[in-house]
């Protein structure tokens, strides 16, 4: 396969960004390979009804 | 490749923390890792050294990365070598995460987070590692009205869709 790319004019005004979180990026350049994962876990599989009792209970 | 400038008349931001980086200038490799274990609880109450991210999945599950196979011919041509960004405005830069003003070769990085929602209640019933009540959405003591949302996910017999089959539909 061919990939063929003209980088013409790219001119940008303002970016407005409240947050970057979470091993997110904001790159202003350019890259030859970006690789990003997440795993995430909510209730209501993670709702725990139920006396306080901590987590991990150490001895 | 990689061969644009960038080019940003001004960057303001207010935070950055846990471990976030600004990065003015190029670089070959970029490589995160984040974890968070949040937890809510009714009572105002941490017991200070609890918590083990081994005890849950999604710190421990595999992220699969499905190789490239297929030959790709890249070619660019930079007919203005040039970025512009008049201003950048970011509030809070936060777990790893990145700013960067130029170039980055490879890039990875890697989120897990789980977030777990305690309330009280005197009946439980212990499953695992996490005390999850297993009693009927009556017995919780919210007004309930024949709700088809199951609290365990476990008991789907009395679901409204058992017995829907694409043969009944026409």
């Amino acid at each position: 396969m061919n990939f063929q790319v003209y980088n013409r004019e790219l001119q940008v005004g303002n970016i407005n960004i409240i947050g970057v979180a979470s091993s997110s990026i904001c790159l202003v350049g350019d890259a030859q390979t970006i690789q990003l994962a997440s795993t995430f876990d909510t209730p209501a599989e993670s709702l725990i009804i139920g006396p306080f009792v901590p987590l991990h209970p150490k001895i | 490749m990689l061969q644009r400038t960038s080019v940003v008349d001004s960057v303001k931001v207010r935070t950055v923390s846990f471990s976030s980086i600004v990065e003015i200038g190029d670089a070959t490799y970029h490589q995160a890792f984040s974890r968070a274990l949040a937890v809510q609880r009714q009572k105002e109450l941490f017991y200070g050294t609890e918590g083990v991210y081994e005890d849950y999945d999604v710190f421990k599950e595999p992220i699969p990365l499905i190789p490239i196979i297929e030959n790709v011919e890249c070619h660019f041509e930079n007919v203005k070598p040039i970025i512009k960004v008049h201003h950048i405005d970011i509030t809070g830069i936060s777990s790893s995460s990145l700013l960067q003003i130029g170039n980055c070769r490879h890039m990875y990085t890697e989120a897990r987070i789980k977030h777990i929602r305690q309330i009280e209640q005197s009946i439980a019933t212990e499953v695992g590692d996490n005390l999850i009540q297993l009693n009927e959405p009556s017995q919780l003591g919210i007004p309930t009205s024949e709700s088809p949302v199951s609290i365990t996910g476990t008991d789907i017999m009395g679901s409204p869709f058992s017995g829907v089959g694409p043969e009944q539909e026409q």
